[in-house]
């Protein structure tokens, strides 16, 4: 036997295990549907359709993007005012009231007298 | 004037044009008709049989998504072994930096002492695997496939001559590692 023959015998194919093709093809079911050249060409001709419709997709979640911006910015606008006037009410029931005690206080200090 | 009468249109085989159509069964015919050459191709290139099935499914996964652009049963054979060898070059890099990362790691193969009880087909088999990955993919195609050097350039897109060298190398190396093993007592 020469030595190409020698290398020829040990280099041969073996066989996979058993059921290779079996576990192959369950492996290939668990993804995506293969798609067959006809699906693939009618999928074609559908896609200008498809992309109009991606489009007006995409544009209506742009308006929508903006108009929920103005309305967070407009409330925003409407907290801020609230705030405000929160704060200024608070200011004012504190100056009352510290203008009563003063008056208390100094009621107080005329009777000792 | 005479026109030249057209082409022929490529005759398909019957179990690919079904397959391309959508038949799973027969694309698991197409498997079966083509495992032993992939998976025997992988083998010399994984660890062991467990690794070479995952490479060789990984290469049937491959196909089945682009089953669309095989034209001939010929070309089907000629694109697997095309991506088998490819796949087999990106598991050694892989391995290679793996083993580089951890020095601990003992080396994927290594030829047991010289025994006269080790036949020649193992040992050849072992040395075969410590030739670097493109001699390795040259010589496998070269002796498992009997391709020729022209076709072994086409399937791995090297030169002719970079394949005859590679062959040339490949085989006084393993000449080598046999006739000192057979020196040894």
């Amino acid at each position: 036997m020469t030595f190409d023959d020698e290398l020829r015998r040990a280099l041969g194919r073996e066989e996979p295990p058993p059921e290779f093709a079996e576990r192959t093809m369950a492996r290939i079911s668990d993804r995506p549907a293969h798609t067959s050249v006809a699906q693939r060409a009618a999928g074609a001709r559908r896609r200008p359709a498809a992309r109009w419709l991606a489009l007006a997709v995409a544009a209506s979640l742009v308006v929508a993007a903006g108009a929920g911006r103005f309305i967070v910015r407009r409330r925003a606008a409407q907290e801020g005012e609230h705030a405000k006037r929160q704060v200024e009410l608070a200011l004012r029931i504190t100056s009352e009231k510290l203008n009563e005690v003063r008056a208390k206080v100094e009621a107080s200090s005329r009777n000792q007298f | 004037m005479l026109q030249a009468a057209p082409a022929p249109p490529v005759q398909i085989d019957d179990t690919l044009a079904r397959a391309q159509a959508g038949d799973s069964a027969a694309f698991a015919d197409i498997v079966r008709q083509h495992e032993a050459m992939v998976f025997s191709l992988a083998r010399h290139f994984a660890r062991d049989r467990s690794a070479a099935e995952d490479l060789a499914q990984d290469v049937f996964l491959d196909l089945y998504r682009n089953l669309a652009k095989v034209e001939s049963a010929a070309h089907l054979t000629f694109w697997l072994r095309r991506v088998t060898s490819h796949r087999c070059i990106d598991r050694l890099r892989r391995e290679a930096r793996r083993v580089e990362r951890s020095t601990a790691d003992p080396p994927e193969q290594s030829v047991p002492p010289a025994t006269r009880d080790v036949l020649l087909a193992e040992r050849l088999r072992l040395h075969v695997a410590e030739l670097p990955a493109d001699a390795r993919l040259v010589v496998t195609l070269r002796y498992q496939e009997d391709l020729t050097p022209l076709e072994i350039a086409e399937v791995l897109e090297m030169s002719v001559n970079t394949v005859k060298s590679h062959l040339r190398r490949s085989l006084d190396e393993l000449r080598e590692k046999v006739a000192q093993q057979r020196e040894w007592p």
